[in-house]
């Protein structure tokens, strides 16, 4: 518990500060210096934006008077918006609060790639999250089609016919049902299987000996035999191999923790009442 | 003509017999003469070969050296980072759209959990180059775009939800199309500006981040949006490179620096591969929307005579036409194509692409994909090149990062239309022009490219060879090969594609010349059904040829499932249907699992140029608004179709006279 903390406290930390000074360039950008309440000061820089605006819209800079009635526009909603402000309009809107919290989502998201792991914090995430890394199964195998629903006894008859050595090429040929399927694949991983032969094919053989015609085994199209040529079993490669992977699939871990963090510690600050019989707590962890 | 189907093989269990034994005599034989063809090892004598080849040791699917399974994947998908995907409420970055193709679970712009039933192989994101990112900019109100009364009334109109919002992202749309963005504010979001070139370093990097030669390839490329006054002449633009050549560029785009003028683009093309050393190619999309000049049969867009320049250039950049997609399907239209009864599929023949001008009928011969490969044919009569001779594949053209082309899992043309009651009866567009309605969008496209290996390079050169085809979502396997000397034989035995590439071209190519004592091109064409889809109804071959008296079109009817036969006119006997609408259901009670067949052209002259190409339909199934008129507990509106009968189109084979 206590080395989790600890090991969340620096990123926190960068991941604040960094949504926090984007937040502030992003304030001194969009706004005047701020005065006292009653005073509203129109930098030159604000009146310069105001023209581009117009210029943007018009394909030519504003004439004087238009300048002058752009200023007064400004001055007009910027008294309009304290005067909001001042009696609490901005409360209890929909659009605003949804702003607002676009807002402060927006920074915890550009916080996050600021983020670099600790040392041996990647191999760390790279053994917890070992599952999500894996390379899957693979599989080659040959196999031979004896319809959608084939007598048990052609089924037996065609697995001695195989699996003893001795086999006349009539006797092969008089086996199985003629069909479009691919007479095998190659080393494939268990979508390429199913993707040819149908959901759940690739798990019956699975299991089966590698060098042996083997069955019946059942795919969307009837009923097989197979024969394993190659199995290669699933395999992790080893952190060095995929270290931008392991690092892209830290940083979204990362990110998702830490923004549930910070909102935990905001959430902290307050008391939250519910009134019936919604448990507050239940939705939440 | 003959059926074939696999369901009456397994019944008639007493003729295989015998043609087993010819099979396997014949797989023996070709087992042999393939490595020795296929390889620069010089020739083994008869000892060497009995040695090697020590009868059921031998494993004819090791090293085989042609693919296995077609590579499924989108080649047009659309993520936040698209201005109008992102206008109409798109959140999801390129990481989410991979993720969801490789197969994850991921969360909606709307918020509904969604996954593919079954993964793709590979994913192209195309991303509109002209103001890519703007619409992120837009509606997270970045304060150097507020000043433009333009994006602050569209941010207004996004903040505010609801109608303001459909309202803002028409207009941002319509401004875009109509070219009356403020060129002030769009010169922030194109070539030239550092901000363009840092987001395209991070499309680049994201595409890296997610490529998994032979498992998963990530394709760099963006959509060049051409709009000549709302007629689309859009391209969807691939590199076959990785981010050393991509990061050496920045995306072409249709307004300045860039031009709407494809020769324009071919330069760009031209100069990509100067500068890079890389590989690239383009593939137009939605003819359909052009209004008549995708596709000119004398005169380019802006008036300007097709020359020979024209035509080489496209030909060479442009392998691909993407046939079907969310916007309709323009493979062929009833107009055009009168006596072929499967024309009228996603049919869109309202308008331009925002509706801004009315289709005309004078305007559908610039349009349609068939109509083209013939043009194509004209063309290169008079001007030495064909430039339409291009391979055919499906893609989605989503605007959701979501790459679901599946009719019962289906997410709409953007986040606007995900799943919800009244997708089907809101307007996409409507004009004085015209309207088209939510329900005539389509859950469709898909390509199926015949790759060996699941890598970027591979599938790249699949593509321009043209070994490729597109379906409207289901993933059928699809094999057509051209050639003179196929025979039943070569479709019956286990191999039929080693017999294939061995005696004859693939999907995509062209014939080879033509034997002195052959009589006409025989085609080996064969399909199985969706592993976990519908049953097939019929292959048909389409045939394009041209002589003395211009240019003319067949469509042959090569196998079909039970025992129908063509009709006094010709045509073969509908399958039937096993839909039920109310329940959005249906069964593989009719149809095969499996259709082939070995095809002589009947009505072949060798003095004529042609093509050919595969068309193969399923049986009917449910429409996406079926499926949505079942689970959301509504009544399917009238007039909307609930049913359909999805197919596949392959690249033709050419035939030129005397090559």
């Amino acid at each position: 518990m206590n080395l989790v903390w600890r090991l969340l406290r620096e990123p926190l930390f960068q991941f604040l500060v960094g949504g926090g000074l984007l937040f502030a360039l992003y304030t001194a950008q969009s706004d005047d210096a701020p005065g006292p309440a009653n005073e509203i000061v129109l930098g030159a820089d604000r009146i310069e934006l105001l023209a581009k605006g117009f210029e943007a819209a018009w394909r030519r800079p504003p004439s004087d008077d238009e300048r002058r009635a752009l200023i007064d526009d400004h001055i007009r909603e910027e008294i309009y918006y304290r005067e909001a402000l001042a009696l609490g309009l901005d409360r209890n809107d929909t659009i605003i609060r949804r702003r607002l919290r676009q807002k402060m989502e927006f920074f915890s998201d550009v916080g996050a790639d600021l983020l670099t792991p600790a040392p041996g914090e990647l191999e760390a995430h790279y053994l917890v999250r070992e599952e999500a890394f894996r390379h899957g199964p693979q599989l080659a195998f040959e196999q031979l089609y004896l319809g959608e629903a084939p007598e048990s006894g052609t089924i037996e008859r065609s697995l001695r016919a195989f699996q003893s050595n001795a086999v006349a090429d009539e006797e092969i040929s008089s086996l199985g049902v003629r069909t479009l399927l691919p007479p095998g694949l190659g080393l494939s991983p268990p979508e390429a299987v199913d993707g040819v032969f149908g959901s759940g094919f690739f798990d019956q053989l699975a299991e089966l000996p590698v060098g042996v015609w083997t069955g019946p085994v059942q795919s969307s199209y009837g009923v097989h035999l197979v024969r394993i040529v190659e199995r290669v079993p699933a395999r992790t490669p080893p952190l060095e191999e995929i270290r931008d992977a392991v690092l892209k699939d830290w940083r979204v871990v990362k990110a998702q923790r830490l923004r549930e963090l910070h909102f935990e510690r905001l959430r902290e600050r307050y008391v939250i009442e519910i009134e019936g019989t919604v448990d507050p707590a239940a939705g939440e962890r | 003509m003959k059926t074939v189907t696999s369901s009456e093989g397994d019944r008639d269990m007493t003729a295989p017999r015998t043609v087993h034994c010819l099979v396997m005599t014949f797989v023996m034989a070709a087992m042999t003469a393939l490595p020795a063809a296929a390889q620069d090892a010089g020739t083994p004598n008869k000892g060497a070969l009995s040695d090697a080849y020590t009868g059921k040791a031998y494993s004819p699917y090791a090293g085989r050296d042609y693919p296995e399974r077609p590579l499924w994947g989108d080649s047009h998908l659309h993520t936040a980072l698209s201005m109008d995907a992102g206008v109409f409420g798109n959140r999801l970055a390129p990481r989410e759209a991979y993720r969801f193709a490789r197969g994850e679970e991921v969360t909606s712009s709307t918020g509904r959990r969604l996954r593919l039933s079954r993964p793709l192989d590979w994913l192209v994101i195309a991303d509109h180059s002209d103001g890519m990112g703007l619409a992120g900019d837009v509606i997270a109100g970045k304060s150097s775009l507020m000043a433009y009364e333009q994006a602050a009334r569209w941010h207004a109109g996004i903040e505010e939800g609801g109608d303001a919002a459909v309202q803002a992202s028409l207009d941002l749309i319509g401004a875009f199309s109509q070219g009356t963005v403020d060129p002030e504010m769009m010169a922030q979001y194109s070539p030239g500006s550092k901000s363009y070139k840092n987001l395209w370093e991070r499309v680049v990097a994201e595409a890296e981040a997610f490529n998994d030669p032979g498992r998963f390839t990530a394709f760099i490329g963006f959509e060049w949006t051409s709009l000549i006054k709302g007629n689309n002449m859009h391209r969807v633009v691939i590199m076959r490179d990785g981010p050393v050549r991509a990061r050496q560029v920045v995306p072409y785009t249709m307004g300045a620096p860039g031009s709407p003028d494809p020769r324009d683009l071919w330069k760009y093309l031209t100069n990509y591969e100067e500068k890079t050393g890389g590989e690239i190619l383009a593939i137009p999309h939605n003819a359909n929307l052009a209004n008549g000049i995708m596709f000119p049969l004398e005169a380019q867009w802006n008036g300007k005579k097709l020359d020979e320049t024209y035509v080489t250039q496209r030909d060479k950049w442009e392998p691909l036409y993407e046939a079907t997609q969310i916007k309709g399907d323009s493979e062929a239209h009833p107009y055009l194509s009168p006596e072929d009864e499967f024309a009228d599929y996603g049919t869109w023949d309202v308008g331009n692409l925002d509706l801004s001008e009315a289709k005309t009928k004078d305007m559908l011969a610039g349009e349609y994909a068939r109509e083209a490969l013939k043009r194509g044919l004209e063309i290169e009569a008079r001007l030495g090149t064909n430039p339409y001779k291009f391979g055919l594949i499906g893609a989605t053209d989503s605007h959701t990062s979501l790459a679901s082309a599946e009719e019962e899992n289906w997410f709409g043309k953007h986040a606007g239309y995900e799943p919800k009651p009244d997708r089907m009866t809101h307007p996409m567009f409507k004009t004085e022009a015209g309207t088209i309605e939510g329900h005539m969008q389509l859950a469709s496209g898909l390509a199926g490219v015949w790759a060996r290996e699941n890598t970027r390079e591979a599938i790249f050169d699949a593509l321009m060879r043209k070994e490729v085809y597109g379906t409207t979502g289901p993933r059928m396997h699809v094999r057509f090969f051209g050639g003179w000397e196929f025979t039943p034989q070569d479709l019956h035995s286990r191999t039929p594609a080693a017999s294939g590439y061995l005696k004859g071209a693939p999907m995509g190519g062209d014939l080879r010349a033509m034997p002195k004592d052959a009589k006409a091109p025989v085609f080996m064409a064969y399909a199985l059904r969706d592993p976990v889809g519908a049953n097939l109804d019929r292959i048909q071959i389409v045939k394009g040829w041209r002589d003395a008296d211009g240019t003319h079109e067949k469509v042959y009817d090569v196998a079909w499932s039970g025992d129908r036969t063509a009709g006094a006119d010709g045509k073969l006997p509908a399958v039937g249907s096993t839909v039920d609408i109310a329940n959005a259901s249906w069964s593989n009670a009719i149809g095969a699992a499996s259709l082939g067949e070995v095809w002589t052209d009947p009505d072949f002259d060798a003095a004529q140029k042609a093509f050919y190409y595969a068309r193969v339909i399923e049986i009917p199934t449910p429409r996406w608004t079926a499926y949505d008129a079942f689970r959301f507990g509504i009544a399917l509106p009238e007039g909307v179709a609930g049913s359909h009968q999805e197919r596949a189109y392959t690249s033709p084979i050419w035939y030129t006279p005397g090559s």
